[in-house]
C-alpha cells in the first residue's frame, strides 16, 4: 500500500514537472515571440520608457536566459521565494507584507499581489461550490441510475432518460439564469448572487448562497452520472457472479447493493475524481453566471487583462489538483477492488 | 425415491424476432442420490432447462408445465418462496468459476453469506461451517483461504469453492451446469472425482449438464440427450453407450475421440442445429439425419417411447432393427459415418 502510494506520488510529481515546463514555454517564450506582450512591459505600467522596462527586467530576472528563468521558477514553486528575491522585490518590508507580493506561483502585474494570495482568496469559493455540487449530483444520480438499471425500459427509466437529455442539452448558464430569475428574483428563495464565507456557527448564509449555483451545476453532472451509473449497473447485473448471488437465494436489494453496486462503482469513482479535480480548477460558467468570485472567475479576469502570471498560476494550480485527484482516485479504487493492489 | 419431476416443461423467451421456445415439452425425473446427465450441444436448451428449475430466468421468459421438488410444485411459486428454496433446497454450480465468484468480496464473505441467507446462525458459526465446507471439497488450509479473494485462487480451486458454497446448506437437488468445461484437463479430472465422492456423501439428486460424453460416462447414472429443446433419448448410462438408439446420439458418440480411430479426423454431424425461432416440423434432427424417413419431416414429432428391456426411451421413427444395427456400430466406436 505504501509503495503503491509512493509510486503514484512520484508519478504525479513527474506529470506536474512536465506541466510546469509546458506552462513556462507557452506563457513565456511562445507568448513573447508571437506578440508584443512581454512580461516586463506589462509589469512596468502604462506607456513605460525603455529604461523602465530594462529595470523591471532586472528586477524580475527576465534578463536571464530562459533555462535560468525556468530553473528559478521551478525552485520558487518547490521552495517558495528565495531571500534574494525578497530583498530585490520588496526591500524593507516585513515577511508578511512580502508574502502578499511574492509567492510560489509568481506575482500578478495587474494587481501587484502574489498569485498565491489571489488563489488563496478565491479557492474556498470554488472548493465550496465543488463539494456541495458533487454531493448533490452523487445523491441524485446514483440512486436514479441504479433504479433505472434494475428496470430498464420502464416508465421510471424513460423519465430518467428525459432528465438526462435535459441536463445534458441545456447549458448551465441558461438553466442558471432561469433559476436566478424564477427562484431568486421572483420567489426570493435564494440570494441573487455572491458568496458568504463558511462559518461553523451559522453555515446557512454560506449554504444559501451556494445552493442554487451548486444545484444548477449538479444538474448537468447528474445527467452524465445517471447515464454512466445506469450502463455500469446494467453490465454488472448481467455478470455471472450476480447470477451466483441470486442462485444463493439473496434478495434482489441485497444482490443489487452488496454484489453489483460495488463492482459498478469503479468507473464512476474514477470519473468522479477527475471531474472533481477539474471543477476545483474553477467552474467558469457557473461562477460568472452567479457572480461567485471563484478561481474560474479569477482566470477569466486575468486572461482579459493579459495578466500572464495569474493565468499561468491558475493553470498550474489546476493541474496539481487534477494530479492529486488522480492519486486519490487510485487509492479509492484500490480499496474497492482487491485486484488493483497487485498491479 | 423420485426427488425432481419435470413434466412437459416449456420455456419460452420473448425476443424482438418472436418467441423462442428453448425448452419444448421436456419431461424427466431424478431420484435422490442419483446423477442425471443432460447432454447436448450449445443452444440445445440445457442451460435454459436448468435455469427454469432454479427460477433464475430473465423476465422475458415464461415457463409452462410442471417442476416438482418432492411434493412441491415450483412453477408458479412466488418470487419470495422460490428465493427461500434457492441455495438451500436447490443449489447450482456454474460453468465458469473465473467469473462466478464476486471479484471484490473475500471467499469467506461469500461463503458466510450463503450460510446466513438460509440458516439462523451466528457469524462465528457460519464461519465454522464455511471452513468445514472448504475442507470437504479438498481445499488445503481452509481457514486461511477465507481471507483470500477469488483472483488469488486457481480455476480449479475456485470451482471447489463454488461447489463448497453450493453444498453449504445441504441441498436436496444440485444442478451443475458444465462444471468442468472451463477447466484444464487435469483439473477437470479432479473436480469430477470430487463430485463422485460428494455424491456418495451428500445423497442429493444431481443434474449434471454437459456436452461432454466422457464426463457423462464418468459420473452419471442416467442420461438424457437433448436436441433443439427436446429430449431425443433417455437411457441408463451403460445402455446409452452400449446401445445408443437415436441418430443424434450416434453422431455425438462418433464425434468422441477414441483409441481405435487414432490419426483420423473426428466425426462431425453435418449441418447446424435448427433455429428455435422457426424449428422444422416433425423431428428436429430430421434435416441432419442420414437415415431420415418421409414421416420424420411431418408433425407431430415422434415422442419418447420405451425400447428394449434396459429402460431406454427414444423419440425416433426408425424401425427397431435399423436402430439396433446402426446403434451397435456406433457403440463399438469403430465407425465414423
Amino acid at each position: 500500500m505504501i509503495r503503491f502510494l509512493i509510486r503514484r506520488i512520484l508519478g504525479g510529481a513527474f506529470v506536474v514537472l512536465v506541466v510546469t515546463l509546458a506552462v513556462f514555454v507557452l506563457f513565456g517564450p511562445v507568448l513573447t515571440w508571437k506578440s508584443n506582450i512581454t512580461p516586463a512591459r506589462l509589469y512596468a505600467g502604462k506607456s513605460p520608457t525603455a529604461k523602465d522596462i530594462e529595470q523591471v527586467k532586472t528586477l524580475l530576472g527576465l534578463d536571464q536566459p530562459y533555462y535560468v528563468q525556468y530553473a528559478y521558477g521551478l525552485r520558487r514553486l518547490v521552495l517558495g521565494p528565495s531571500q534574494d528575491e525578497r530583498d530585490r522585490v520588496c526591500p524593507g518590508s516585513t515577511a508578511e507584507e512580502c508574502d502578499q507580493l511574492l509567492g510560489r506561483f509568481g506575482s500578478s502585474f495587474a494587481k501587484q499581489r502574489s498569485v498565491d494570495s489571489l488563489i488563496a482568496a478565491r479557492f474556498p469559493v470554488t472548493l465550496s461550490l465543488a463539494i456541495v455540487s458533487a454531493l448533490i449530483w452523487l445523491l441524485i444520480s446514483i440512486p436514479i441510475g441504479v433504479l433505472s438499471a434494475i428496470r430498464p425500459r420502464s416508465l421510471g427509466d424513460r423519465m430518467a432518460t428525459v432528465f438526462v437529455l435535459i441536463g445534458q442539452s441545456l447549458p448551465v448558464y441558461y438553466i442558471g439564469l432561469l433559476a436566478i430569475y424564477f427562484l431568486s428574483y421572483r420567489l426570493g428563495l435564494f440570494p441573487l448572487s455572491g458568496y458568504e464565507s463558511f462559518a461553523i456557527t451559522n453555515p446557512w448564509p454560506w449554504l444559501s448562497h451556494l445552493l442554487l449555483p451548486a444545484l444548477v451545476l449538479a444538474l448537468a453532472f447528474a445527467a452524465l452520472y445517471v447515464r454512466i451509473t445506469r450502463s455500469q449497473m446494467l453490465d454488472t447485473l448481467s455478470e455471472d457472479y450476480v447470477r451466483t448471488a441470486r442462485a444463493k437465494g439473496a434478495s434482489e436489494p441485497r444482490v443489487v447493493v452488496r454484489h453489483a453496486l460495488r463492482n459498478a462503482m469503479l468507473p464512476i469513482v474514477t470519473m468522479f475524481g477527475l471531474d472533481l479535480g477539474l471543477l476545483l480548477g474553477g467552474a467558469i460558467l457557473i461562477e460568472v453566471t452567479f457572480g461567485l468570485q471563484g478561481l474560474g472567475a479569477l482566470a477569466v479576469e486575468a486572461a482579459k487583462r493579459l495578466d500572464v502570471p495569474t493565468t499561468a498560476g491558475i493553470v498550474l494550480f489546476s493541474a496539481i489538483l487534477i494530479v492529486a485527484a488522480n492519486i486519490v482516485v487510485d487509492l479509492v479504487c484500490a480499496s474497492l477492488d482487491p485486484r488493483i493492489r497487485l498491479e | 425415491m423420485t426427488l425432481l419431476t419435470v413434466d412437459n416443461l416449456r420455456t419460452t423467451f420473448r425476443t424482438d424476432d418472436g418467441p423462442v421456445c428453448a425448452v419444448d415439452g421436456v419431461s424427466l425425473t431424478v431420484g435422490a442420490g442419483k446423477v442425471l446427465g443432460i447432454v447436448g450441444e450449445s443452444g440445445s436448451g440445457k442451460s435454459a432447462l436448468s435455469l427454469s428449475i432454479m427460477g433464475l430466468l430473465p423476465e422475458s421468459a415464461t415457463v409452462e408445465g410442471s417442476i416438482r421438488l418432492g411434493e412441491q410444485e415450483l412453477v408458479g411459486l412466488s418470487k419470495h418462496d422460490l428465493r427461500a428454496l434457492r441455495g438451500s433446497e436447490v443449489a447450482m454450480i456454474f460453468q465458469d468459476p473465473m467469473t462466478c465468484l464476486n471479484p471484490v468480496l473475500t471467499i469467506g464473505w461469500q461463503l458466510v453469506e450463503a450460510v446466513r441467507l438460509h440458516q439462523q446462525v451466528s457469524r462465528r458459526e457460519a464461519r465454522k461451517l464455511a471452513i468445514d465446507g472448504l475442507a470437504a471439497v479438498g481445499i488445503p488450509s481452509p481457514e486461511d483461504r477465507l481471507r483470500t479473494y477469488p483472483h488469488e485462487l486457481s480455476g480449479g480451486m475456485r470451482q471447489r469453492v463454488m461447489i463448497a458454497m453450493a453444498l453449504l446448506n445441504r441441498p436436496r437437488l444440485l444442478i451443475a451446469d458444465e462444471p468442468t468445461t472451463a477447466l484444464d484437463v487435469t483439473t477437470q479430472a479432479q473436480i469430477l472425482e470430487l463430485m463422485r465422492d460428494l455424491r456418495r456423501e451428500v445423497d442429493a439428486a444431481i443434474v449434471l449438464i454437459t456436452h461432454d460424453l466422457g464426463v457423462v460416462a464418468e459420473v452419471c447414472d442416467e442420461v438424457a440427450v437433448m436436441y433443439a429443446g427436446r429430449i431425443v433419448e433417455r437411457a441408463p448410462v451403460d445402455e446409452l453407450f452400449a446401445q445408443p438408439q437415436h441418430p443424434y446420439t450416434w453422431g455425438l458418440l462418433a464425434s468422441l475421440p477414441g483409441r481405435s480411430r487414432t490419426g483420423q479426423r473426428l466425426h462431425q454431424i453435418p449441418g447446424a442445429p435448427p433455429s428455435l425461432l422457426s424449428p422444422p416440423p416433425g423431428c428436429r434432427f430430421a434435416p441432419r439425419c442420414a437415415l431420415v424417413l418421409d414421416a420424420c419431416r411431418t408433425d407431430p414429432a415422434p415422442s419418447l417411447a420405451p425400447v428394449g428391456a434396459g429402460g431406454s426411451q427414444v423419440a425416433c421413427l426408425l424401425d427397431q432393427s435399423t436402430r439396433d444395427r446402426e446403434g451397435a456400430r456406433y457403440a463399438a466406436g469403430e465407425e465414423s459415418a
